[in-house]
């Protein structure tokens, strides 16, 4: 009867490569991240929108303005929830973009 | 738990998750560094070139992987046809044989021996021991990525281990200590 065959045992005989920064190398030639455009694309669409509606109703976005913060300002009043939410929204949705701007610069 | 490579590629295909692409380069690059070592016959540094070439191309090619094949076998295959890529641009020396008066245990106990010995080996007939030996591939999987039948792999293996066997496992010559 004869035993495995040595040069089997000598090519199967494969050591484990320690990393010794292998993978830090990889990471530092990979391409630069790709940034998630969406949150720019956002912040950009508001201040569009804003101006637009600045330019084109002059009369209006005061009055709206003073509309919003005295809906904040007095949130009980009740008169204006519509108003009230769509500043919520508003706000909330510009500091949702620009977190996520500061997270891409970071 | 640990995430699978399925989670991880799906993590850095979604979100460009660079962590998760740094687990799944620990986890493969000793396969893959072992696998070029010996298509390139032992020369480390050559070999770690084309592994980290290798991951790069992982990277950018990750989209491809389909998740029915192992993630180890697509990265033979990612690595394997980029050394054959640079043989065939830049054709590398060969470094020299084995030292043929050796005690054949030895000889057989030195890994370096097997390595420089790989490279007294046509080109086809290392990578089909590199991928058959050592990387947990299948014949079928190891003649997939070599493109090429399985009994032309298995003739491949036959004739490189007849030379390997020459140069490693031959007997003491007479008179020799």
């Amino acid at each position: 009867m004869t035993g495995p065959d040595p040069l089997d045992t000598i090519l199967a005989r494969e050591p484990y490569h320690p990393d010794d920064g292998f993978t830090e190398r990889v990471l530092a030639s990979l391409p630069p991240r790709r940034r998630d455009r969406r949150p720019l694309v956002l912040a950009l669409s508001w201040l569009a929108a804003g101006a637009v509606a600045a330019w084109t109703l002059p009369g209006l976005l005061g009055p709206v303005l003073r509309a919003g913060l005295a809906g904040l300002a007095a949130p009980a009043s009740g008169t204006t929830p519509a108003l009230l939410l769509a500043a919520v929204l508003a706000v909330g949705a510009l500091a949702y973009a620009a977190s996520r701007l500061l997270d891409d610069g970071a | 738990m640990a995430p699978s490579d399925t989670e991880l590629v799906a993590r850095v295909l979604a979100g460009d998750d660079r962590r998760a692409f740094a687990e799944l380069v620990r986890r493969h690059q000793s396969m893959v560094r072992g696998l070029l070592r010996r298509l390139c016959a032992g020369d480390a540094a050559r070999a770690d070139d084309l592994a980290q070439e290798t991951f790069l191309r992982a990277y950018q090619k990750l989209g491809t992987w389909r998740g029915g094949a192992r993630l180890s076998t697509w990265l033979c295959a990612v690595a394997y046809h980029g050394w054959l890529s640079q043989a065939r641009r830049a054709p590398q020396p060969l470094p020299p044989e084995p030292d043929p008066v050796r005690p054949a245990a030895e000889a057989a106990d030195d890994r370096s021996d097997l390595l420089r010995a790989l490279a007294s080996l046509r080109e086809e007939e290392r990578a089909a021991l590199a991928l058959a030996y050592g990387e947990e591939l299948t014949h079928e999987e190891a003649a997939e990525i070599l493109r090429c039948p399985v009994g032309t792999l298995k003739t491949h293996i036959l004739r490189g281990k007849e030379k390997l066997r020459k140069l490693l496992l031959a007997p003491l010559p007479e008179g020799s200590p």
